[in-house]
């Protein structure tokens, strides 16, 4: 990296902190002092810099505080949020998640496989790929194997990975109000199933 | 921990309507210029303030103190202001990109290079409100808001280091928009 570029990266920072007389940016004051087009860059940060400083505030309408209260006082459930439909980007994963699991269960066994004893947990590992195989035939029926096949893992994992992907992808605290929401909700679905539960007993 | 509302915070939890009208008078000024800051259209501004005192209202409740009230209400405030940016960024024509700050360009016209320093400082927080979302954001808590580097890592829950990175890549990009009449060539970034 040449000192140029170290002086570039360096100066956004080295500026917004008033320019501090600390030892470790001497190599940056001696670049600066050498360098003709740093010292430009400089001095483009300083205006960007001051007028950052003097970034203006707005006014809120007047009578803004009597909008919010006619809207608080109107009749309404407090302490409990609104229902409302999920966002895109937690229903998509969560709709993919379930077509997943559906698939799953689909192409499930209609009876359960017969119990395998311990000593031979061994073979019937080794053999589970065959079992999956006999589990498939009547939904293979319906269709050639290759194709089964292919849609079948493509569709698992493309919704899987969305999943994934997209619940990631959101995972910060942006969304901490949200899981407090979440929580919540699942609070309220609890206590009004085991109060129900109750009142029956 | 002392919170300047406390008072107003436990009476308004407790139902009483005049008590939370004083908190949302104390803090609308703050609130407002978090939505204008965020979506930068003073009648969205205003609808989103709304919201959000309406959501502390009905949050209040359960509001435990475990941080100051004021950013808790900088918390909803904030997702607030993002969730309705994402219903309108289809609108906005938005693209949220870190390709936008590396093509960052200022509109035709715009007086980014006058040696004029009021009509400067005006382009410059104009095109502030072009920055994309993060930059944005972390620009107007910090400078507008005036929170420190941690009070902002704790309210996004980033990193120290990530805040400092978006508030120097966003003073860069708008560096780069900045030029002199007797200058002449590349600006570096």
């Amino acid at each position: 990296m040449s000192l140029c570029d170290q002086c570039c990266q360096e100066l956004p920072q080295y500026i917004a902190d008033d320019e501090p007389a600390l030892a470790r940016y001497q190599a940056l004051r001696a670049h600066l002092q050498a360098c003709d087009r740093c010292r430009a860059y400089a001095l483009r940060l300083r205006v960007v810099e001051d007028a950052l400083r003097t970034y203006p505030a707005v006014s809120p309408e007047p009578g803004m505080t009597l909008l919010v209260m006619r809207r608080v006082v109107a009749p309404g459930r407090r302490g409990e949020e609104e229902w409302q439909l999920l966002p895109w980007d937690v229903s998509v994963p969560a709709i993919a998640l379930v077509l997943a699991l559906g698939l799953l269960i689909v192409s499930m066994p209609p009876q359960p496989p017969p119990a395998v004893p311990v000593q031979e947990l061994e073979r019937a590992f080794f053999e589970l790929p065959s079992t999956i195989d006999a589990w498939l035939t009547p939904v293979r029926a319906l269709m050639s194997k290759d194709i089964f096949w292919a849609a079948w893992s493509g569709v698992f994992a493309t919704t899987a990975g969305l999943g994934i992907g997209l619940s990631l992808a959101n995972w910060n605290a942006l969304n901490r109000e949200g899981l407090d929401r979440l929580g919540d909700r699942i609070a309220h679905v609890v206590t009004w199933v085991f109060g129900s539960t109750r009142r029956a007993g | 921990m002392s919170d300047p509302y406390g008072e107003l915070v436990d009476r308004s939890r407790r139902g009483d309507t005049a008590a939370f009208a004083k908190l949302v008078a104390e803090t609308q000024g703050r609130v407002y210029n978090l939505a204008y800051g965020v979506l930068g259209n003073r009648e969205e501004a205003q609808d989103v303030s709304q919201e959000i005192y309406l959501r502390v209202w009905r949050a209040l409740p359960r509001f435990r103190g475990d941080a100051k009230f004021s950013t808790w209400l900088y918390r909803v405030g904030i997702n607030t202001c993002l969730n309705r940016r994402r219903q309108l960024r289809a609108q906005l024509g938005v693209v949220d990109d870190q390709e936008v700050l590396r093509k960052f360009e200022a509109p035709d016209g715009h007086p980014l290079s006058t040696t004029i320093e009021r009509e400067r400082r005006q382009a410059l927080w104009e095109t502030v409100g072009r920055l994309p979302e993060k930059y944005r954001l972390v620009i107007v808590l910090f400078y507008q808001h005036e929170l420190t580097y941690r009070e902002i890592a704790d309210l996004l829950s980033l990193p120290l280091g990530t805040v400092k990175a978006h508030l120097n890549r966003a003073r860069k990009a708008l560096a780069k928009l900045v030029r002199f009449p007797q200058e002449a060539g590349d600006v570096p970034l």
